[in-house]
């Protein structure tokens, strides 16, 4: 067995798990992360709730490095992966990262789209990385639009796709900014089904959501950002059904009057 | 053309020319004319076809304007020749190679007198308008100021004017480019006098005047270049040459000198001599009173008037003349005043004020 | 046996047959204008001498074609350049990191200097001031810094249609690139640039249209191009039907590229896209 076949073997399987140590993040004078802790186990999978503004995708940006952090550290498996200085490109092609508005590359066909991250960053053959992304792509319902444009397909099929190339390049964690936000209703169900699926692999997730039944069901833990500060964090029970903190009932009331929970 | 006007003019015929001018035919001969191989003769005009004829022979006598063992008409010519300054002289009509159908007509028709002939011909009644490039260029006129009569070709045309009975402050001055001067369409001006060059080729489109000077090709050099003293035209072959675009001095080049490169065009001039200075071209090909003025009018910082070029029998020479909208009326009248002009030798005293400091003593460069 | 057509089929059928009608009519009516009134206009005979001699045509076609391939020649190699010199402009106005800042500077007022100076200018200035410095005959040759001038210049005008098109594909693209552990320059190379160059075509196809015509400024230096071969035979015969062989050869080159480009982009449109709406 060649060495790279080996890596690849044991990268499918491993996790990691992500720790924010009092992040701060400023945009200009405004604070929008303010003192962030928050650790998320191996496999385990954690829902951020909140308003809009809240500062959920920050969050989930500053984790991915999309955004540095003003203060504070982020630790991946242990390692200070904030520290000024540091590359970027080898963390990052440890995280896997799908976007509310999915952001596939227009210009590329679907099987483009999940094989360009594998031969371009992991270095992988068009042979090697083009079976793989088949494989997957198979796997969530997508084998016959391979050659299909983003333009071409449904929205529920986009995000899966977006989902799929974030999957091909074999990542430790995910992060999922309001994936479902974009969807029609009946379109939300493909994709959560995914989702369930990755939990079944025990893969390390962190989900941006405002689908609180979805929340409740996948989460391991529930965290309530309210103005850049985790505000409550806890079990789904408990969260949904004994909040602690005052504006968390607040918010989650509002949720039930809008008929979202 | 226009620009060779400014350039050069002078590709035709030098020697030849002014050979012919003197030489041609007795008539001629009695003409005053100074020339030097350059410049021509004031050919007075010629008045008839026998000018033609005339001329032929004597430019075939005079080859070589320094040495030129003068031929009938060649003993004048010769002492002319070799003393002699450029002249400006304005052949007559016949001397004109291609010219010479348009001008033999209107040698035919010069009787007319202009002072009578003028009336209801004008643009403007009672107004000799009369056009000039934009810039004018010295010596044909000092100072872009063709009002102030100042300039060789400013001081022809108030010397025109005044033979067609107007006073000075009846001629007009206006500013045409070379395309607005050839475009079809109502023109501003009765006359238009930038160094057009008379060809065959342009008398089908507009009308010429009788000439008022002709003149030789010449070329220009930087001091330290090795075509600074050229024995004979055949030293040039090898030569990178200029000229500005749509001149008879380009024509030279292609024509006469045929250098083995191609020749450098340039929009005028001063792009020319600028090309020259940076090393680019080898030699610069204008007429022979421009050239003086692009040596001595502070254009290059070492420029050198290298040479006028000889000119053959055949050739008539660099002949410059007014241009005017062709069928126009006011055409015999413009020829009428210009014989009467050569024939009293102004013309050829006007040439020598304005033209001759610059064109005098400019060594000959023989064909061969 | 035909089936009957659909409602929507009858429709456009019935559209595409007026449309086509009206074409036809305008047309008609334009061209017969131009062939029935131009003969009327009192100055008809004149200009049709001037401009459509049909004897200096042939002769200027004839030997106006080497001059051309000058033309193209120059412009065959000014291209690519201009596009390199556009892109690494692009590059270096678009960079983001503070130390880059002076690249960043330096470009912005390179780009505010070349396009804020007239084309004719840049010729003289380059064309004849660097050999002026040179005092070489090889390398003081028109055409080289002729090019060179056409280069810098054009590249300033390029260098904004390419920044203006890199801009014009949206940050969450090159988030996602780099989400994926892509470098700035893999991002660059293979999401961003493939985008916006498919964007800019058109614009890019201007440019490259006006620099056809304007590889005719090199002649200002010395070196006899198509327009100059024109200039001189115009002055020859007196006649501007040189000009108007030189606007068919220039024609014969520059609506071919460009209907060849929309021709790609459409195509490239259609095998990318969704649906057009009408
Ligand atoms: N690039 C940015 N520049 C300035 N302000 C930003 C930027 N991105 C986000 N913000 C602000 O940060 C706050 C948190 O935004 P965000 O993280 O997108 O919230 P959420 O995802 O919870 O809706 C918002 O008030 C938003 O306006
Ligand atoms: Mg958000």
């Amino acid at each position: 067995m060649t060495d790279a076949a080996a890596a690849g073997e044991t990268d499918a399987g491993r996790t990691a798990k992500l720790e924010l140590d009092s992040v701060v993040k400023r945009f200009g004078q405004r604070t929008v992360l303010d003192h962030v802790d928050l650790s998320v186990a191996e496999s385990e999978v954690i829902c951020l709730i909140g308003a809009s503004g809240s500062g959920k995708s920050t969050l989930l940006r500053c984790c991915n490095l999309l955004e540095p952090i003003d203060d504070g550290a982020i630790y991946l498996d242990g390692v200070d992966i904030s520290e000024p200085g540091l590359s970027t490109d080898p963390i990052r092609r440890r995280i896997g990262m799908v976007f509310q508005n999915y952001n596939l590359f227009p210009h590329m066909n679907v099987l483009r789209n999940v094989t360009i991250g594998p031969m371009k960053v992991l270095g992988q053959s068009t042979a090697v990385a083009q079976v793989a992304a088949h494989e997957l792509l198979a796997v969530f319902g997508l084998a016959d639009k391979a050659r299909a444009y983003p333009d071409q397909l449904s929205g529920g099929q986009q995000q899966r796709v977006a989902i799929v190339r974030a999957l091909a390049m074999k990542p430790e964690l995910m992060l999922l900014d309001e994936i479902t936000a974009a969807l029609d209703p009946e379109l939300v169900g493909e994709v959560l089904d995914v989702i369930r699926g990755l939990k079944q692999e025990r893969m390390t997730m962190v989900l941006a959501t405002h689908e609180m039944s979805f929340a409740r069901e996948i989460s391991d833990r529930v965290a309530f950002l309210d103005q850049g500060v985790v505000c409550e964090i806890g079990s789904p029970q408990q969260i949904f059904n004994d909040p602690v903190e005052p504006r968390t009932r607040q918010f989650l009331q509002r949720v039930i009057d809008a008929g979202r929970l | 053309m226009r620009r060779s006007a400014r350039l050069g003019t002078v590709m035709f015929i030098a020697a030849a020319t002014l050979l012919a001018a003197c030489g041609s035919d007795t008539k001629d001969a009695a003409v005053p004319t100074t020339t030097d191989p350059a410049a021509t003769v004031a050919g007075s005009a010629a008045s008839s076809a026998a000018t033609t004829t005339a001329a032929t022979t004597t430019a075939a006598t005079t080859s070589t304007p320094t040495t030129s063992a003068p031929t009938a008409a060649g003993a004048t010519k010769a002492t002319a020749t070799t003393a002699a300054p450029a002249t400006a002289a304005l052949t007559s009509a016949a001397a004109t190679t291609t010219a010479t159908t348009a001008a033999t007509t209107t040698a035919a028709k010069i009787a007319v007198n202009p002072a009578t002939c003028v009336a209801g011909k004008t643009l403007t009644a009672g107004k000799f308008t009369v056009a000039t490039g934009n810039p004018a260029y010295s010596p044909y006129v000092i100072d872009d100021k063709p009002e102030s009569g100042k300039g060789f070709e400013s001081a022809v045309t108030y010397a025109v004017a005044a033979k067609m009975g107007f006073k000075n402050a009846d001629v007009v001055w206006v500013r045409t480019g070379f395309d607005e001067a050839i475009a079809p369409g109502p023109k501003s001006f009765d006359a238009n006098i930038q160094q057009f060059s008379v060809t065959a080729d342009r008398a089908k489109v507009v009308d010429f005047s009788l000439p008022y000077y002709t003149t030789n090709q010449a070329l220009v050099t930087t001091k330290t270049s090795k075509f600074a003293k050229p024995k004979s035209m055949a030293d040039l072959k090898t030569a990178k040459l200029g000229a500005a675009t749509g001149t008879t001095s380009l024509t030279f080049i292609t024509g006469v000198i045929k250098p083995t490169s191609a020749p450098q065009v340039f929009d005028d001039n001063a792009g020319a001599a600028q090309a020259l200075q940076n090393n680019q071209i080898d030699g610069l090909i204008v007429d022979l009173p421009t050239a003086y003025g692009i040596v001595n009018g502070g254009g290059m910082t070492d420029g050198n008037l290298a040479g006028q070029f000889q000119r053959l029998s055949t050739e008539p020479g660099d002949q410059l003349a007014y241009l005017i909208t062709k069928g126009s009326p006011l055409t015999e009248c413009i020829n009428g005043a210009l014989k009467q002009l050569t024939d009293d030798g102004t013309l050829a005293k006007l040439a020598t004020t304005w033209l001759a400091q610059g064109t005098d003593g400019v060594p000959i460069v023989p064909r061969g | 046996m035909t089936t009957p057509l659909t409602r929507r089929q009858r429709y456009e059928q019935r559209t595409k047959r007026r449309s086509f009608a009206i074409a036809a009519a305008s047309t008609i009516v334009v061209l017969a204008a131009v062939v029935v009134l131009l003969p009327m206009t009192s100055g008809w005979q004149k200009v049709r001498h001037s401009f459509f001699d049909g004897s200096i045509l042939r002769f200027s076609l004839g030997h106006m074609l080497g001059p051309f391939w000058y033309d193209v020649q120059i412009f065959l190699w000014c291209a690519p350049c201009i596009l390199l010199g556009g892109l690494s402009l692009a590059f270096a106005r678009n960079v983001r990191s503070p130390a880059l800042f002076p690249l960043r500077l330096f470009s912005t007022i390179y780009t505010d200097v070349f396009r804020g100076v007239p084309m004719v200018l840049w010729i003289t200035l380059i064309g004849f001031g660097v050999p002026g410095l040179l005092q070489s005959r090889n390398l003081g040759r028109a055409v080289i810094w002729g090019s060179v001038a056409l280069i810098a210049a054009y590249s300033a005008y390029v260098g904004e249609v390419f920044r203006a098109g890199i801009e014009s594909v949206h940050e969450s693209q090159r988030a996602a690139a780099r989400s994926l552990g892509m470098t700035s320059t893999q991002t660059m190379r293979h999401v961003i640039l493939p985008q916006a160059i498919r964007r800019v075509v058109p614009p890019l196809m201007n440019d490259l249209v006006s620099l056809q015509k304007d590889v005719a400024l090199i002649s200002i230096l010395g070196p006899v191009e198509v327009l100059r071969q024109a200039g001189i035979d115009k002055a020859k015969f007196f006649n501007f039907t040189p000009y108007v062989a030189a606007a068919v050869l220039f024609l014969c080159v520059s609506v071919p590229l460009t209907r060849t480009t929309d021709h790609l982009l459409q195509r490239e449109r259609r095998r990318t896209g969704a649906t057009a709406v009408r």
